[in-house]
């Protein structure tokens, strides 16, 4: 099930994860002037960089709907027009081949979507929570 | 003449440790003068205890982010540890490393990796990492210096 669409709330989910470990930090970089990126290695160990400095954090719990073994995940963020974050992201399995997409999100949405009940409720990400899903995906674009 | 050289020898190998220890030490104090800074909310202090790329690269936005949003991470150095366990330390030459040990208000296992320059006899803050543990059993056991992501 690598189909773009879970590719995407892959990356919401990455995200959403850093958020709940350091809301203050995540905010700030995902807001900020600037590129950032996420990278993320085969032992499931995400890092968030940007603006002088890492926020390292696990993130199997947001790995688990891609159906595959992650070798290593990189996605570099850009700025785009008005609250738009721009993205290419490129993810390899094991075994597997790899995937490559780019796209783009409002951060405001992301932010405001991870600042509600809905993502506090869908924290436990290892139980799927369908209706989150499918918010992140209306955020994140199909 | 060997007596004379044994003390000279001494005095200089004296002095060195005497150095290291002072600048080794002075890696931990910086820290915890830095997040006093933070508490305090000085930040022209805090951007002074940072290191002069850092300092340069603030200069260079001519304001138009202010300290807390052109340092994500360096404006929140306050938020990771309330409660510290232990730290480690080590320098060579004019590059430090420190690492601190502890949880966060919500008892959650947390470390700081600093990677710390030497400027005029003074610890500045160069890179940081934030490390959010799956439990205490991952905590540093040594000084970690801070890995620098690539491409950015």
């Amino acid at each position: 099930m690598r189909n773009q669409t879970e590719i995407k709330i892959t990356i919401a989910k990455l995200l959403e994860v850093a958020y709940s470990k350091n809301k203050g930090i995540t905010k700030k970089i995902i807001r900020k002037k600037g590129n950032f990126k996420l990278t993320v290695d085969e032992q499931g160990r995400a890092s968030l960089s940007g603006g002088i400095g890492t926020l390292t954090f696990k993130a199997d719990s947001a790995l688990e709907g891609l159906g595959a073994r992650v070798k290593n995940i990189s996605i570099s963020f850009s700025k785009g027009n008005g609250s738009d974050i721009e993205y290419t992201a490129s993810f390899s399995f094991i075994g597997v081949a790899a995937v490559s997409i780019a796209g783009k999100f409002n951060v405001e949405d992301l932010i405001f979507l991870c600042s509600g009940l809905l993502c506090a409720a869908a924290r436990d990400l290892k139980g799927r929570h369908k209706a989150y899903d499918m918010q992140l995906q209306r955020v994140m674009g199909r | 003449m060997k007596a004379l050289l044994f003390i000279v020898a001494s005095v200089f190998l004296l002095s060195c440790t005497t150095f290291e220890e002072k600048q080794s030490a002075s890696l931990y104090k910086s820290y915890k003068l830095y997040v006093d800074t933070l508490i305090a909310e000085d930040y022209e202090s805090a951007v002074a205890m940072l290191a002069l790329h850092n300092r340069n690269q603030f200069s260079l936005s001519n304001n138009s982010e202010n300290f807390n949003d052109f340092f994500p991470f360096f404006s929140s150095v306050d938020t990771v540890i309330a409660n510290e366990v232990n730290h480690y330390q080590y320098n060579f030459g004019l590059k430090g490393c420190l690492t601190v040990n502890g949880f966060n208000s919500v008892n959650e296992p947390t470390s700081l990796n600093f990677e710390l320059l030497n400027e005029n006899n003074e610890w500045k803050f160069s890179y940081v990492q934030m490390i959010y543990h799956e439990s205490e059993n991952e905590f540093p056991a040594s000084a970690k210096c801070p890995p620098r992501p690539q491409g950015l």
